[in-house]
């Protein structure tokens, strides 16, 4: 179900609308939140639900064991029904053994077929059952261990259990390919095929991350465990944030499903409203129309469509506009997405965290992660690079520090090397900027040095897209030879560089509103005239400009 | 407050206007259709409108009997003349170029260079199927006493088809199932009497705009709800060709069977022109593949191959709504005139005493598939 979806815009109202009825009480709202996320997150693939009540499962259990020594008898009850419940009613059943047809109404059975015929499905029930069993065999013995024992314990089930899934599901052919590759370079001859056909779950680095956060913010002691499950399970799977983000820290966004929501009043109403249609613009009328330009400069590449890699394209200046378009295109995707997650869960009283802030008026690299994903960078800043000691050591301990940071984050995108060396990029960017002591950003240094360190960052940040959309190496190559050896033009040029300022003007020009405006809403300041002029052009552009078929959103992949 | 209000209110319809005339233009398409005693939509009577789009601005002459023509046609065919009586959508009205530039007129100006005194009988409608052609064929197309009857068959009728739910398939053969299929046209036939709606219809971008899109997802629920054969379908209607066609392919075939019986009946050859369409730059024809290669029993004339070998010219409206351009229309009425002809060649082989092109012999042909291209 994508926000840009008349589907979703149903189920939103079919959801705000039980939600409002459902008043004050902020527990049966929680657990129809919680239906509502599981319907949104099942509508792509209903299969891959039981993963996430998995992971929930787990975590809730390890972080009550971490704090409280154990579970009471009714929380143990409950994490069994959802485990169990879940398991039958999502692997052991298989829906597509039903269907319906909308007019005159029917529902058809086929009984054969209703049942997982698949021998792994099976075998994967045995085990959850004899794990669920020895979860609760092991449960006394458990509580009786040393504190420190049992914190320990708990934490490295959570988190090898967290990272077993996600690597399974996300990395386990790349680290097979990548096995067998090497293998074959050593002993000449490749190994059998190891390889498996695995479908990657939408969202399971979002969520997987989200739910560890927890378990770790409980073992540091920052944060008191929840003691409902479904109130922890609403919190991991909250439909406005569940497939992209931002990945939420349950230290701010828990504590709001443990208290009755206040319902946003008019100023907030609009505020909602606006982040909807900006995020909505942003993707369906930049990110969307960006997606053509940049498939026609790297489509040829992307694959083996009969490419010759020998040939460099003579029009160097596409190519680039191709790079141009694709850091709109991703920057307008992914935070659409984000403004669209902020405005919807605002609407039923929810605040989530601020994901951009104005990337690309960047001026350094550490300023632009402290703009681009920011829910991510301060995430693998707590858990991951202060976890390596951070700036605490050496020089070149910090300089590693914040290589293996990167490179991690790079590897969080997604399983390729290009990824890889996207985030060895910037983790080299990071180590050069502080080498030379580089801090455009500080205050007090003159405009003309902090707008040419935007532009040069804006530029280093393109070169870094390259590496990111590319699909090989040998696709990075031909961009980079091409720019630098032949930038000329071509009539498909003029026709990229004019789709690309058409699509993007109203982007740059209202961001650098923002920017000098230094607010990120700064709609509430303007004049009645303009903001209806404003509200007009963006509702129009995204009815009229959104192309036919609605795309997918970017990180929905990761 | 209520002056902002109200100031608001007039202003955001304004400024959405300036918005689509300065930043993305709409084509301007008005429809002048109205109920017919019979079921289905036709052309008002005696209406002359513009349409207006970033490429091109066509003016569209509807005579008093509903027909896109420059002059009333009598239902009495003239002697020595090969009357040829058209059914389609949009396309067989020629949207977006100029009368003479329609593929009938230049099949008729090609045939009348080879000697044929073809004359064409436009009865195309904006928005018909080949259901709603059927009824438009069974109730004016004959009165018309042709010699032949072209259809242009387009991909669109597929869906329409099913949308109009005017037939359905059972066992194989066409019944008739609702009478009625006039969507929207109370509305407009009531707006329509008032000139401000019409001003606005003909020059409004933004009228233009939102009609075009509500009328674009009232069709989209409307084939939702009245589709079979989709994949939400429990059992899926029997077909007389197996598996090779869904529900849609099945009625649309079933429809052009229709037809060419009631023509065999009346002694007329049927000749289904397949009009190609594009997608994602590639040309394509959306006619089903016979799993026999017989197409159906129809006689099929195919534009397609011609499409592909002119592709690098401009055969389709990029900026408006997607019709051919005067190059397409033309390499359409091109192999339609081609066809004719062949048609012809065929009836005089069959035979050779008779003189003149009388298609006398188009019982015969009716029933004798082929394919031209």
């Amino acid at each position: 179900m994508l926000f840009n979806s008349p589907v979703f815009i149903i189920f939103f109202i079919v959801v705000y609308s039980a939600y409002r009825l459902l008043g004050r009480d902020y527990r049966k709202q929680n657990v129809m939140l919680l239906a509502a996320s599981y319907l949104f997150y099942g509508w792509w693939d209903w299969r891959f639900l039981f993963l996430i009540v998995l992971s929930t499962t787990l975590d809730f259990c390890t972080s009550l064991i971490l704090e409280r020594g154990g579970l009471t008898l009714r929380q143990r009850v409950e994490a069994t029904a959802a485990v169990l419940g879940f398991a039958f009613s999502f692997l052991v059943i298989d829906w597509r053994a039903v269907s319906f047809q909308p007019t005159p109404f029917r529902v058809a059975i086929d009984w054969e077929n209703l049942w997982n015929h698949s021998p792994v499905i099976w075998w994967s029930i045995v085990a959850l059952v004899s794990a669920v069993a020895a979860a609760h065999l092991l449960h006394a013995p458990l509580t009786r261990l040393p504190v420190r024992t049992r914190r320990r314990l708990a934490l490295g089930l959570s988190i090898a259990v967290n990272l077993g899934i996600l690597g399974f599901f996300k990395y386990f052919n790349f680290f097979a390919e990548s096995f067998s590759a090497v293998w074959q370079t050593l002993f000449g001859s490749a190994p059998s095929s190891v390889t498996l056909e695995i479908i990657l779950p939408v969202g399971i680095s979002f969520y997987t991350f989200q739910s560890m956060s927890y378990t770790i913010d409980v073992y540091r002691g920052d944060l008191k465990a929840s003691l409902r499950w479904h109130e922890y399970a609403v919190f991991v799977s909250f439909f406005p944030q569940l497939v992209a983000g931002p990945i939420e820290r349950a230290s701010h966004l828990l504590p709001q499903f443990q208290r009755p929501r206040v319902l946003p009043d008019a100023p907030q109403w609009r505020s909602a409203l606006w982040l909807i249609a900006w995020g909505l613009y942003k993707k369906v009328v930049v990110a969307d129309n960006m997606a053509i330009i940049v498939h026609n400069a790297f489509g040829p590449f992307d694959g083996s469509l009969g490419w010759n890699a020998a040939s460099i394209p003579a029009d160097g200046l596409r190519l680039m506009i191709g790079v141009y378009a694709f850091a709109f295109q991703i920057y307008g995707d992914f935070s659409g997405y984000t403004d669209i997650a902020r405005g919807t869960a605002k609407l039923l009283g929810f605040d989530i965290m601020l994901n951009f802030n104005l990337p690309y008026f960047a001026c350094s690299p550490s300023d632009f992660w402290r703009r681009w994903h920011i829910s991510l960078s301060t995430w693998l800043r707590d858990y991951l690079y202060i976890s390596l000691g951070g700036n605490r050591g050496t020089t070149s301990r910090t300089y590693r520090n914040l290589l293996l940071t990167m490179l991690l984050g790079g590897l969080w995108h997604g399983a390729s090397w290009t990824f890889v060396l996207w985030g060895a990029y910037h983790g080299l960017l990071l180590i050069a900027f502080r080498f030379f002591g580089l801090k455009p950003e500080s205050p007090g240094k003159p405009s003309w040095v902090r707008f040419s360190s935007m532009l040069a960052m804006f530029h280093l940040t393109c070169l870094g897209w390259l590496l990111f959309r590319a699909q090989n190496l040998e696709t990075v190559r031909v961009f980079v030879t091409a720019i630098a050896t032949s930038p000329f033009g071509s009539p498909e040029t003029r026709e990229a560089m004019e789709q690309l300022c058409y699509f993007s003007f109203f982007l740059v020009g209202f961001q650098f509103f923002q920017f000098f405006g230094k607010t990120l809403d700064p709609m509430p300041r303007l004049h009645w005239f303009v903001r209806a002029t404003v509200w007009t052009f963006i509702l129009m552009s995204i009815l009229r400009l959104m192309p036919k078929t609605a795309q997918e959103f970017i990180y929905f992949a990761f | 407050v209520w002056l902002k209000r109200i100031a608001v209110a007039v202003w955001v319809p304004v400024a959405a206007e300036l918005f689509l005339r300065m930043l993305a233009p709409v084509a301007l398409m008005p429809r002048y259709v109205v109920a017919s005693p019979y079921g289905i939509r036709v052309n008002q009577p005696s209406v002359t409108y513009w349409q207006r789009t970033p490429e091109v601005a066509v003016k569209l002459s509807i005579n008093s009997q509903g027909i896109r023509a420059d002059r009333e046609i009598p239902l009495q065919k003239p002697p020595g003349v090969l009357r040829i009586v058209g059914l389609g959508d949009s396309f067989g009205m020629g949207y977006e170029v100029a009368l003479e530039e329609t593929f009938w007129a230049v099949a008729e100006r090609e045939l009348q260079a080879k000697g044929v005194q073809a004359q064409f009988v436009n009865l195309s409608v904006s928005g018909h199927g080949t259901a709603e052609e059927l009824v438009m064929l069974r109730t004016v197309g004959f009165e018309f006493q042709p010699d032949l009857v072209v259809v242009a068959w387009g991909g669109s009728d597929l869906e329409d088809n099913q949308r109009s739910k005017l037939f359905r398939v059972d066992s194989g053969r066409v019944v008739a199932d609702q009478t009625v299929y006039l969507p929207g046209t109370a509305v407009q036939e009531f707006l329509g009497r008032f000139s401000l709606y019409r001003l606005i219809s003909e020059r409004c971008q933004l009228y233009s705009f939102v009609r075009e899109t509500v009328a674009g997802e009232i069709k989209k629920t409307l084939l939702l709800l009245r589709s079979t054969g989709t994949t939400h379908q429990v059992n899926p209607t029997p077909s007389a060709h197996g598996d090779a066609l869904d529900a849609s392919q099945e009625l649309a075939i079933a429809l052009l069977s229709e037809m060419q019986r009631d023509c065999t009946a009346r002694g007329v050859p049927l000749l289904v022109l397949d009009l190609p369409g594009e997608r994602d730059g590639v040309i394509e024809s959306r006619f089903p593949d016979d799993p026999l290669g017989q197409d159906f029993g129809l006689r099929l004339a195919r534009v397609d191959d011609s499409f592909v070998s002119h592709l690098n010219e401009p055969l389709f409206r990029r900026r408006g709504h997607g019709h051919y351009t005067p190059r397409g229309y033309e390499l359409v009425g091109m192999a339609l005139a081609e066809a004719i002809q062949s048609l012809l060649a065929e009836s005089l082989q069959a035979r050779p005493s008779d003189s003149g092109p009388n298609f006398e012999s188009r019982g015969d042909l009716s029933t004798s598939p082929g394919r031209s291209r």
